[in-house]
């Protein structure tokens, strides 16, 4: 288990153990259905978040361990890495007007809600654009950088298998 | 070719700029996000804090008719919304967007065009509600927490109340939407090396803040739907007369209310914790205790939501007087600590550090006051009186505004690459301390003599002298804001170079160049501790010479 799981854990244990007591206690609805809610939100994506470390050939932790983990006591820090030379630091995307957009529209398009039909379409429409110019940039993005990795590189340098030279 | 093994380039005009606002309007780029964040929050608060000046100005004496009964009571609603809920809440957000992801070694956040859309979301929502001003019957005046019947159609009519509804929900949307940015950057983007353990407080102060935002504010979209639905199309999930209750949208706002105060607290939390090891030269002390406290305060916060609600008689009492007396604990924890990381240690009274220290002073006092609150007998003595507007403004006005102001200093210098002008920041510090105290303790004493809040005018001559007090306070303070702007622009323009690390910082962002690159780092240290910065300063002199 992860930390970041552990951590979505905790918070979902809390939330069943108080909405238990709390039913017992009080016999309210709804204070009990938000604190259950509030238990099985972060527990269900705590469990995502096991299954993806598992998934990922994770290191397999033992029971005690587990439960170390969860009660906030987790093994002792791991060693710094070496060298961060090799390591991929990410891509930056390039700037773009879509999210600008896009809530633009649904900001126009919850105004509608007051003020009538022909806002909320306005609004519907503008967001549909900009998340259409949204996708269409991120697709673009990723085309470029397709075509990039798929290209020898520019200036590859003899080959020292050839025989011709 | 393995084409997904292979990391994308950037494209080639990645790292063009762009002229001035349009390059704020197109930016994915975390820094200028934060800094939209921080600026619009900023001026909120300085329209909120305009708004306050007014209304003080009709309470300073009795009989005093500086504007209308609905004028006061639409005045108080915004300037409680928009402090509260988008002013404090979002500060952070800005705060959190710019620094964390320097904290962690991140190049980015995890979703950089949705962190972009969340900003735009909370502008658009900011703009709707303040709209509400220009229409006809003007902006909500329902408080700022709109409990029907006060907020329903019936007895609050015109697209005011519509306006401040949907404004609201904007904003909310926007703040689920950042969350779930900051939490999987947090989660899944630090570099190799910082752990969980290893990251800083602030970064945790961050991942609890949006960890609760992202439970609290659902609860607080619904209960607005619910409310604009039964304003709107004839809905009645408030109406007794429908079948509805107005009882269920106090639970649902404070489900929502009570964690926005941590909402708002904790990354302040996080601010103090850097600040203080920094300034009194020496590491934090019980660096995991207070992690745990983190999570200990936004545990209880879930649980104590209907102390808001003690004289509804619809509400268990003491399940919500015990837990609201426990989150003393974890309190106490951290204020234990900040003086465990000061004792003995080189304490240089900085601006910086000194708003940290008038932090740990007021929110001891809001804190204590709170304790009381949590009391039910006390409750229902001082229930809706100046005592509570004094308490919560001590908890979220008094502790925000040092914290932040704090931050200010402390990371002005990474932001732009010069310092805030000491003597300035004094001045600012010493007017804005005076100047909160004055208008804020009398008012303990104004609710303990029984002046209900959210009231325009008042007979009572005994209670003039107070609200005198409080209202020259307002002023000091506003001067004192006053101050801080001036310097803001003065040391933008002049201030002294302050080089990469002017403090001698602990966490990450002290290694990078100020301002930092488009891409944060250069080259990143190996971490091996939750003082990166520390460690890479006072490494063994046979290590560096080796690099």
């Amino acid at each position: 288990m992860t930390d970041e799981a552990a951590v979505l854990l905790r918070v979902s244990l809390f939330g069943f153990v108080s909405g238990i007591i709390y039913w017992f206690v009080s016999y309210e609805p709804l204070g009990t259905v938000a604190l259950l809610l509030l238990g099985a939100g972060p527990g269900f994506a705590g469990l995502i978040l096991v299954q993806a470390h598992r998934r990922q050939g994770g290191a397999a932790e033992s029971r005690g361990d587990t439960l170390r983990r969860l009660a906030g006591i987790p093994p002792p820090d791991p060693p710094g890495p070496e060298d961060l030379r090799d390591d991929d630091l990410g891509v930056l995307p390039l700037p773009t007007i879509w999210p600008f957009a896009t809530s633009l529209g649904l900001a126009i398009m919850l105004t509608g809600l007051i003020y009538g039909l022909w806002l909320i379409v306005l609004g519907g429409g503008i967001a549909a654009y900009g998340t259409w110019g949204w996708l269409a940039a991120i697709n673009r993005e990723n085309r470029y950088g397709r075509i990039q990795a798929e290209q020898p590189p520019a200036n590859p340098g003899p080959d020292p298998d050839r025989a011709d030279g | 070719m393995a084409t997904t093994e292979v990391p994308l380039p950037a494209l080639p005009e990645a790292h063009e700029e762009r002229a001035g606002l349009v390059d704020y309007l197109i930016t994915v780029d975390h820094k200028k996000i934060g800094v939209l964040y921080i600026f619009t929050a900023f001026a909120v608060f300085l329209f909120g804090g305009v708004l306050a000046l007014l209304f003080r100005l009709e309470l300073a004496q009795p009989g005093m008719q500086v504007m209308g009964q609905n004028t006061y009571n639409q005045l108080f609603t915004i300037h409680g919304t928009v402090m509260v809920l988008l002013f404090a809440a979002q500060v952070s957000t800005g705060l959190g967007n710019y620094l964390m992801p320097l904290q962690i070694g991140a190049a980015d956040v995890a979703f950089p065009r949705l962190n972009a859309m969340s900003y735009w979301l909370y502008l658009f929502g900011t703009l709707v509600l303040l709209s509400s001003f220009f229409v006809a019957g003007g902006p909500a005046a329902s408080g700022w927490t709109a409990y029907p019947p006060l907020s329903d159609s019936k007895y609050l009519q015109g697209t005011g109340m519509d306006l401040w509804i949907i404004g609201l929900a904007l904003a909310g949307i926007a703040a689920i939407v950042g969350a779930v940015n900051l939490v999987t950057t947090i989660f899944r983007m630090r570099v190799p090396g910082m752990t969980m353990f290893r990251m800083p407080l602030f970064t945790w102060g961050i991942l609890v803040n949006q960890l609760i935002i992202l439970f609290a504010f659902p609860a607080i979209t619904a209960a607005l739907a619910m409310l604009l639905l039964d304003r709107n199309f004839g809905a009645g999930f408030f109406d007794p007369a429908r079948g509805g209750s107005p009882v269920l949208y106090q639970h649902l706002f404070w489900f929502f209310g009570h964690p926005e105060v941590y909402i708002v607290i904790l990354p302040m939390f996080g601010i103090i914790s850097e600040i203080v090891p920094v300034f009194s030269r020496q590491p934090i002390f019980g660096y995991r205790a207070l992690v745990f406290a983190f999570f200990g305060i936004a545990a209880l916060s879930f649980g104590v939501w209907a102390h808001h609600m003690f004289t509804t008689d619809a509400i268990y009492l003491p399940f919500f007087s015990l837990l609201t007396m426990l989150i003393a604990v974890p309190t106490g924890i951290k204020i234990f600590n900040w003086i465990g990381t000061m004792w003995g240690g080189a304490i240089s009274f900085t601006t910086p550090m000194l708003c940290a220290i008038a932090f740990i002073f007021v929110f001891l006092v809001g804190g204590i006051t709170g304790v009381f609150l949590g009391s039910t007998p006390i409750d229902f003595q001082v229930n809706d009186t100046y005592y509570v507007v004094a308490h919560f403004h001590y908890v979220m006005v008094a502790a925000l505004l040092f914290a932040m102001f704090g931050g200010f200093y402390f990371w002005f210098p990474k932001m732009t690459g010069r310092l805030l002008s000491e003597r300035l920041g004094k001045w600012h510090f010493w007017l804005l301390f005076i100047g909160f105290n004055v208008t804020f303790f009398v008012q303990f004493n104004l609710g303990l003599e029984g002046m209900p809040r959210r009231i325009a005018d008042y007979p009572e001559r005994s209670w003039g002298t107070y609200n005198t007090i409080s209202t020259v306070g307002s002023f000091i303070m506003a001067i004192g804001i006053l101050v801080f702007i001036w310097n803001f622009f003065v040391s933008l323009r002049r201030g002294r170079p302050a080089g990469d690390d002017p403090w001698e910082g602990n966490s990450l962002e002290w290694v990078t160049t100020s301002p930092p690159p488009h891409h944060n780092f250069h080259e990143i240290p190996e971490i091996h501790s939750e003082r990166p910065a520390f460690d890479l300063r006072h490494r063994p002199p046979s290590e560096a010479d080796a690099r």
